[in-house]
């Protein structure tokens, strides 16, 4: 790992060459994949180090990165930060100035009771090689993939204005995808899980147990239809709920898409949902038992997490930040600038956002919508700046006289405008999960999020059915 | 290590080196590629520019074949105990890996050149001229009446090296550099809030884009979006896919069903359809990287080293051609179309060759303007976008047509929200009605026209 003394070094030339505010990043990415592919594997290991530099200059950003570690170069990085911010000063409209933050100092280490890398490749490949077995007892499968991955993080940020953090992460990820044909039909069953914890990640989520799953959910699937098009009362799973709250109500709370011209901008203080909605973006959170994939004690501009009410009893009450945009917005920075590598500039991103559960339990929530479809797993999800949203679901299932049966569906893609449908709400269950499985969030750059909530009963648009 | 040039040749040479030292450790054949990468960048936030980005990074990838076995590695550190170390771990994958029957390196082969990849203004093009390029992209947003802005919008020179050597003989090396833009748009009246529009450009030839007319029409777009209506009852199956709505879902499901892996294990609606008629006759997909008109799809070799071609894939309807990587072309018995990537984001030194994909696929265009492809149109819809989920084994897709308008007695009508479609792009191969002369590079890797299609199923919330 670098010598942070190096970086400190960074921020002397950049001040000596006249910047208002210089911060360093170093990273250290180590990723493991691992991908079984029907009895095969592609397997991959390596790591990426660098440093990124960021100048602030004349109310400039400029922002500047290296994979060459000698003291030398990252001089050499900075002053091309320090010149390029300088250069394009006289163009900027509008000159950036930053909130003021505590000056912290302070290193983290990820919660994880076995450290991933104290299990050897060898053995991993084992554990994924004879759980594959399990989907040779589902004679409708065909095909079977699964994709393990683990990332180990390292990180420091030192700015001029004396903060000095480090912390190290690590997630896992593993997702099992099953393909079954029956009758030349064909359909996919699937089930990911990813955390930030360690080896226990295996003991949480067997891997035979997901491949089971996955396989089982193809084969039902090839005798599957889609349910109805049209508007339904529809019970969502957590998972569905967590990707509402992330992508069609959080992205439009990210304080640069809130200046861009999002849903939410100007909505502080005003009603924008049922007031049994409290949607917040933390830290850290822990699901069912397990912390959620998008802990995030520091964020890349060395700013401390804090919990951020977007959604307060239906009233909107805050915006995600980073420094900048929370100067221009007149809030306190909330610890939301993050970058995927340390090529990448730090962006406004969530971590693990989720809707705070309510009092009503399953059955209560099936009572409650009588005739309709509970709506399991994420398969993708899509929403853009006016919150108008589509997601395609795994598979359905349907309610009918208040009980939720066996028959199941093909995962419709359900559709609207995340507000309106979070103003249409039956119930809100008492339960609660985290979990959006292997997936990146991909706002320019990637990052790994998490997102959650209760089961929710809704009134809202399938689309595309029978 | 900083005083070192690195040059292609010393890169190369340091590649042997690794190579060398690979096989003498009772490895059958290994292989190093490297890829040297620098970027420069503005971004555009609001009305103004808001970062300027300069990045390099050169990265190095170590794959090594133990009798059927393959191992991995890669590292971004350059120095000579940093590859060893590199392709130890290579090595050592190898040991632990089971094996995958196949498996093979490209051998040597003469790479052909591919004129005007490489443009020498552009590597001269400076920060300062990029700034004037996005300002006057920028001006119509602050010129319009309408509140409109941007973010996370980008013009970026990229700059790429690509080499390749192993034990067997292959060393290749080719040059490229594109400049790419990318931008959104949100307008906004009072409380409405328009979907946010995208568009992109790629090119070697700044001179060959009118940024002032690109932020132009991005602004227009936005603007019809905040007078776009819900959609109510629509009574038609008659879609327009405009370009950017073809490439998903209508040319990854084609491609990736034309993939060999996908073909070789059971995930593919095409396993069995070599020879036959698939679409309607009207269409033709060849995969054709040796232009520069293919965008990032335009390279010398690929992934694994092996000479880039040109592959007939549907002609007349018919499906001619599978793709194929070292690895499905052994035990298709049959050689590589050169189409193997490291990564679905194109190439990457993290990764194995892993992925087959087109490198400049091209749906041919046909004679019809735009207006002519729609002007016997009763009642139908033409959209910018698709938002939705497809399930890429057996084409079923859903989802959300965005930018939509109404196609009314031949002409456009009016700008629609809330509009979903559903249909199997299988299906849809058989459905076309006609091909548009509008041939759009998109996503900069996929040349397409608008394609209109009939049998597509429209729902409205009413």
């Amino acid at each position: 790992m670098l010598n942070r003394e190096v970086l400190i070094d960074g921020l002397s030339e950049g001040e000596k060459l006249g910047a208002e505010y210089v911060e360093l990043r170093y990273q250290d990415k180590y990723l493991a994949n691992f991908q079984y592919r029907d009895g095969e594997f592609v397997n991959t290991t390596g790591s990426r180090e660098g440093v990124c530099v960021r100048a602030l200059v004349d109310g400039s950003w400029a922002l500047a990165s290296t994979n060459k570690t000698e003291r030398d170069e990252i001089i050499r990085t900075v002053q091309k930060a320090v010149k390029l911010a300088r250069g394009s000063a006289p163009s900027k409209e509008k000159k950036i100035s930053l909130a003021e933050v505590d000056i912290v100092e302070d290193k983290v280490i990820s919660p994880r009771k076995i450290d991933l890398r104290d299990i050897s490749v060898d053995e991993k490949i084992q554990k994924i090689s004879e759980a594959a077995k399990k989907a040779q007892d589902f004679p409708l499968v065909k095909s079977l993939t699964i994709n393990y991955n683990e990332i180990v993080d390292k990180r420091i940020v030192v700015t001029n204005e004396g903060t000095r953090v480090e912390w190290e992460d690590m997630k896992p990820t593993l997702t099992a995808m099953a393909v079954a044909i029956d009758e030349g039909k064909m359909a996919t069953g699937y089930v990911s899980w990813g955390h930030t914890c360690g080896a226990e990640f295996f003991d949480w989520h067997p891997i035979d147990d997901m491949v089971e799953k996955a396989s089982n959910k193809a084969s039902k699937l090839t005798k599957a239809t889609l349910p109805p098009a049209g508007v339904q009362s529809i019970l969502l799973d957590p998972q569905l709920v967590g990707v509402l709250a992330h992508e069609a109500i959080g992205h439009t709370a990210e304080a640069d898409l809130v200046v861009a011209g999002s849903f939410t901008q100007g909505k502080i203080g005003k009603k924008v949902c049922d007031e049994r909605i409290t949607l917040v973006d933390v830290p850290f959170k822990e699901g069912s038992k397990w912390m959620g994939a998008g802990w995030l004690p520091y964020d890349d501009e060395g700013v401390k997490g804090r919990e951020t009410k977007i959604v307060t009893n239906g009233i909107m009450t805050e915006y995600m930040t980073n420094r900048a945009f929370a100067f221009e917005l007149e809030m306190e920075p909330s610890g939301n600038a993050r970058a995927y590598t340390f090529a990448d500039e730090p962006i406004v991103r969530m971590r693990n956002t989720f809707i705070e559960p309510g009092d009503m339990s399953l059955e209560e929530l099936s009572e409650a919508i009588g005739d309709g479809y509970v709506l399991k797993s994420l398969m993708n999800g899509q929403a853009d700046s006016s919150s108008e949203f589509m997601f395609g679901v795994v598979e359905a299932f349907a309610i009918k006289n208040g009980e939720i049966t066996d028959e199941i569906f093909q995962g419709p893609v359900f559709t609207g405008n995340a507000f309106e449908v979070l103003s249409n709400i039956i119930g809100v269950g008492k339960d609660f999960d985290i979990n959006l499985g292997s997936g990146f969030c991909g706002k320019e750059q990637p990052a790994k999020v998490d997102a959650g909530g209760p089961h929710i009963a809704v009134k809202a648009m399938l689309a595309g059915g029978n | 290590m900083s005083d070192i040039e690195l040059t292609p040749e010393y890169l190369l040479s340091l590649s042997s080196k690794i190579s060398d030292f690979a096989t003498s450790k009772d490895i059958h054949a290994a292989e190093v590629m490297f890829i040297d990468s620098r970027k420069i960048q503005i971004m555009c936030s609001g009305q103004s520019i808001s970062t300027a980005r300069e990045t390099s990074e050169l990265g190095f990838a170590v794959r090594v074949l133990r009798n059927n076995t393959e191992g991995f590695s890669y590292t971004n550190k350059h120095d000579v105990d940093s590859l060893k170390q590199c392709a130890t771990e290579a090595i050592k994958m190898a040991g632990v890996s089971p094996p995958k029957p196949g498996s093979r390196f490209s051998l040597p082969a003469d790479y052909a050149e591919i004129e005007g990849i490489f443009s020498k203004n552009l590597a001269d093009t400076t920060i300062d001229e990029i700034i004037i390029y996005a300002n006057e992209i920028l001006k119509p947003f602050q010129e319009s009446p309408i509140d409109i802005k941007t973010e996370l919008s980008t013009i970026l020179i990229s700059e790429t090296g690509v080499g390749i050597v192993n034990s067997l003989g292959v060393e290749g090396f080719y040059k490229t550099n594109a400049m790419n833009g990318g931008f959104m748009a949100i307008a906004r009246e009072g409380e409405k809030v328009g979907s946010l529009v995208t568009d992109d450009f790629f090119t070697r030839d700044p001179s060959t884009i009118d940024f002032r007319r690109f932020g132009k029409d991005l602004c227009e777009r936005a603007v019809r979006n905040i007078r776009a209506e819900k959609a109510t009852g629509i009574e038609s199956d008659i879609v327009v896919f405009e370009p950017n709505a073809v490439f998903n879902p209508i040319y990854l499901t084609m491609t990736l069903a034309l993939a060999a892996d996908k073909v070789q294990r059971n995930q593919s609606m095409w396993k069995d359809k070599l020879a036959d008629t698939i679409a309607v006759k009207e269409l033709e997909f060849v995969d054709d990287p040796l232009t520069k008109e293919a965008g990032t799809g335009a390279r010398v070799f690929d992934d694994e080293g092996v000479p880039t071609q040109k592959t007939d894939l549907i002609k007349d309807g018919v499906l001619e051609n599978f793709i194929f990587d070292e690895l499905t072309a052994s035990r298709a018995q049959t050689v590589s179309t050169g189409n193997s990537y490291r990564g679905q984001g194109g190439t990457s030194f993290m990764n194995p060759p892993n992925f087959i994909f087109t490198n400049g696929g091209m749906i041919s265009p046909g004679k019809q303007t735009p207006e002519e492809l729609i002007e016997d149109i009763k009642t139908g819809i033409t959209f910018e976008y698709f938002a939705g989920s497809i399930t890429i084994e057996n084409g079923v897709f859903s989802g959300v047509a965005k930018g939509a308008q109404l196609i009314k007695n031949g002409s456009i009508e009016k700008p629609l929200t809330n509009v979903t479609i559903s249909g199997n792009v299988f299906d849809v191969l058989n459905n076309i009605e006609g091909f548009g002369n509008d041939l759009k590079l998109v996503n900069a890797m996929m040349r397409t026209p608008s394609i209109r299609v009939k049998g597509i199923t429209i729902s409205t919330q009413k």
